[in-house]
């Protein structure tokens, strides 16, 4: 990971000229952080850079617009960043990216079912392992255990698309976990039983929309289908197929467009994991269109545009 | 086949209105016998479609959803179906994951003097749905979904 | 309503939990938390279900009185008579109806009805399904044991024992738990069911109470806070900070067992639908957005400002308690790791010329959301 001073060096350099500069401070324990956004030199101070730092900032950019913003962005927080550049979403021209190198972030998910993280009194965060002392207890943990799948899995560690980059460039993971291991066990299970899995699953969703408004593209946000009464898309009862069926509106109206960076279900408060969704659809992108977002700023999206010829598109033929 | 043998199942038919509504109207005039299980919706064009149209039938108690347009090349605004045809392709790939089965939509292109088509479309399509029965319901009046059931757990990560 | 009869009610046998339960729901519906991968949610209570009393449930006690939608009536227009009739709208309206009892809530999940009691019950402005859950409802909490680095409770009057809101109280003893009957319902739900609880049981239960009170670390004196708050009304170069990393989603409001702001849609199909009323949340955009467009507070900050000052200057200035039962989940559910602690505990008021500043500053925000 690199160092916070020249992070922090570097923050100092652009932020005369820029309104502000986002980035990540501490959060309400050791291993929790919280989004930075600073406007002053005092505020440099409180910025942080470790393995706590797992907020894709890039959400904060679209509300931003209009003004000169500086962005610290990981690898996999650059390809939000690329395609709301690429569709238009943020301008290129306002946007300062700092780019960084990182190996892997900690899962609070993954953290909470292994020690009791409510009751957290110290962490320390190694080279490859994690030591927390929880309600009385420490416990040592190797750093693969507790980091989300997408760090494990991860094929871009660099940022992808910077104007300055800070810390040396770091390779991919040696052994990279299949990015659908989890979508593949789920999708193991018989066809009644993913049924009753979302069924039980978003019964327990608070419909809070925590998971719209981290995402970095759900850009309509104030302007949402689940809440418009004309179209009126659907009802605001709180029963599970409302609840499911806005899943599949911000699961849909991704489509194409999501770099799965997990932040949908990051920030579920109640554990539901919505990126099931996202991963299975950036999986079809990926055998229909071969296409991967958030790489190219000059990309078009797979479903903005067609061939007349669908290459891997089967139509069905009746008798 | 229903409205003869067995009670009728509920699907929808998203149709665009220069082709596949004309084709079911052609059908409907040479007075092809069909299953009657089919509710229409007449669209504009099947660009028109949103692939949430589809989710929000099935998830609101659809047993099956069929969408037909025009053939490719034959869209009256040019391009309207091979938007569609990708849409709608991601969507029966995605069903599955949500457990329902990909058998219960189905997009097809039938033109406007395909009468006889449409007539082999709607019967093989309704004759599926009978085969699956009626969907899974989303909100089922015997189910307890706040009671504890065992299930398969997947963490979030 | 001051019964201090103790009740033993033991993990395991005939006098246990299970059998209890399995009593209680002969008659009433019976829910208890139930664990769910990393969430702790209440569920119709089914004797298979690993019960979870280890800590707070994840979203708070509140949708069981206080549901998240509420049908008030349903419509439906209708012909008088199938022949030459005139139509005309048939109007049902719908009440809550079944006791419910809410098993291992936590006490500051519990104090959080009296809060809402405060808004809801209030003389003249009586929420009637509101009321008839809460008649209906059976709060058993449970005594905390060992407090989350969250909790606050002791900053805001409560403690991990206050039995405020509950009806029994149940503090976990060795083998079981000594239940506390607070109100004539508790009693008369234990009376019968569970043998009286030994001196030496009471006093055990009693020094783990104790021992969870000290757990906590000292609060801060909160006693100027709605003054400080109110002060600080204006300075919205503070509140700008405060709601810098705000992504405004309902976490941290829907999860909070004071929070009680609702929305009423009428939901229509076809020729018939429901009024419902459904939960609401003060940080979201259309929040007291207008029909013309124009919204009052039309920044997160805006928004921020009015949910902390709701809690901790509006609600003492009508009901002389902050509308916070310090329970934390607002800290441990927020995605972006804000604390409201940290605001209440901070905010001082700045000088006139910073606020002047402020203003002016604010004119400018007010644009974007």
């Amino acid at each position: 990971m690199a160092d916070v001073a020249a992070l922090r060096r570097t923050v100092l350099e652009i932020l005369p000229r820029v309104d502000l500069v986002i980035g990540w401070q501490r959060g309400p324990d050791a291993l929790r952080a919280a989004p930075l956004l600073m406007r002053n030199a005092a505020d440099v101070d409180r910025l942080i850079w470790d393995r706590t730092c797992v907020h894709n900032l890039a959400t904060f950019l679209p509300r931003e617009k209009g003004k000169k913003v500086a962005i610290i962005v990981k690898g996999c927080d650059s390809r939000s960043v690329i395609q709301l550049v690429q569709e238009g979403l943020v301008d290129r021209e306002d946007l300062t990216v700092i780019g960084l190198p990182c190996d892997g972030v900690v899962s609070q998910a993954k953290l909470r079912r292994a020690a009791d993280m409510d009751r957290l009194e110290s962490a320390e965060i190694g080279a490859d392992h994690v030591e927390i002392t929880a309600a009385g207890k420490t416990l040592r943990m190797a750093l693969d255990a507790v980091m989300p799948d997408k760090c494990l899995s991860c094929a871009y560690p660099n940022a992808l698309l910077f104007d300055r980059f800070v810390g040396d460039p770091m390779e991919p993971p040696q052994q990279r976990q299949d990015p659908y291991a989890r979508l593949d066990a789920f999708e193991a299970l018989p066809l009644e039983e993913r049924f009753d899995f979302w069924k039980r699953e978003m019964s327990r969703c608070i419909r809070c929309y925590a998971c719209r408004n981290a995402c970095p593209l759900c850009v309509c946000r104030d302007y949402c289908l689940a809440e418009s009464r004309q179209p009126h898309y659907q009802s605001q009862e709180s029963d599970v197929r409302e609840k499911w069926f806005f899943q599949l509106i911000h699961a849909t109206h991704l489509a194409g467009r999501c770099t799965e960076c997990g932040e949908c279900e990051r920030a579920c408060p109640m554990g539901i994991p919505v990126l099931l969704f996202k991963k299975k659809l950036g999986r079809i992108m990926t055998e229909l269109f071969q296409y991967e977002a958030g790489l190219d700023v000059s990309a078009t999206a797979p479903l903005l545009t067609f061939q007349a010829e669908e290459e891997n598109i089967v139509e069905k033929q009746w008798l | 086949m229903s409205g003869m043998a067995c009670s009728e199942l509920k699907i929808i038919g998203f149709l665009c209105n220069w082709c596949s509504y004309g084709g079911a109207d052609t059908a409907g005039v040479a007075r092809f016998r069909q299953p009657t299980d089919l509710r229409i919706i007449r669209l504009p064009c099947t660009g028109r479609m949103d692939p949430l149209f589809v989710l929000k039938a099935l998830l609101g108690g659809a047993d099956g959803v069929l969408v037909s347009g025009c053939h490719p090349f034959d869209c009256h605004y040019s391009s309207g179906n091979f938007m569609a045809r990708r849409r709608l392709e991601v969507l029966a790939r995605f069903l599955p994951v949500l457990g329902i089965d990909p058998r219960r939509f189905v997009y097809t292109w039938v033109s406007a003097a395909e009468g006889a088509k449409w007539q082999a479309v709607v019967t093989a399509f309704t004759e599926t749905i009978h085969e699956l029965g009626p969907a899974p319901r989303v909100l089922d009046p015997d189910d307890a979904p706040l009671r504890f059931k065992e299930g398969r757990e997947i963490w979030p990560t | 309503m001051a019964v201090t009869q103790r009740f033993f009610l033991a993990h395991e046998g005939p006098g246990g939990v299970a059998a209890w339960l399995s009593a209680m729901a002969e008659t009433m519906r019976v829910m208890t938390p139930v664990r769910e991968g990393i969430s702790v949610v209440f569920r119709d209570h089914s004797p298979e279900a690993p019960l979870d009393f280890g800590g707070l449930d994840t979203a708070g006690p509140k949708a069981a009185v206080f549901p998240q939608t509420e049908y008030l009536l349903r419509y439906r227009a209708e012909r008088t008579a199938p022949v030459g009739g005139h139509r005309g709208v048939k109007l049902e309206e719908v009440r809550p109806e079944g006791d419910v009892l809410l098993f291992g809530a936590s006490p500051c999940g519990a104090r959080g009805l009296t809060l809402m009691d405060q808004v809801l019950l209030r003389d003249g402005v009586e929420d009637p399904c509101y009321r008839i859950w809460r008649e209906h409802a059976l709060v058993a909490a449970i005594v905390c044991q060992a407090p989350y680095s969250s909790c606050f409770c002791n900053w805001v009057g409560g403690a991990p024992d206050d039995a405020r809101g509950s009806d029994l109280l149940l503090a976990e003893i060795e083998d079981g738990f000594v239940v506390e009957a607070v109100t004539d319902k508790g009693l008369a739900a234990v009376r019968e069911r569970l043998a009286v609880a030994t001196e030496e049981q009471a006093r055990a239960a009693a020094e783990r109470a104790e021992a969870a009170r000290a757990a906590l670390p000292a609060p801060p004196d909160l006693d100027d806070c709605p003054a400080r708050l109110n002060a600080a009304f204006d300075d919205m170069d503070f509140w700008n900070e405060a709601a810098a990393g705000c992504i405004h989603c309902g976490a941290c409001t829907y999860a909070c067992p004071t929070c009680t702001c609702f929305n009423i849609t009428d939901e229509a199909s076809g020729l018939a639908g429901e009024r419902i009323r459904t939960w609401d949340s003060c940080m979201f955009p259309n929040y007291t957005q207008e029909a013309g467009g124009h919204n009052p507070r039309p920044t997160r900050a805006h928004r921020l400002r009015n949910r902390v000052l709701h809690k901790f200057a509006f609600h003492p200035a009508r009901f002389g308690e902050f509308s916070c039962t310090g329970c934390g989940r607002c800290i441990r559910l927020c995605p972006m790791g804000l604390d409201i602690r940290t605001i209440i505990r901070t905010i001082e008021p700045r000088t006139a010329t910073q606020t002047t500043e402020s203003r002016t500053g604010r004119a400018k925000e007010a644009k974007h959301v």
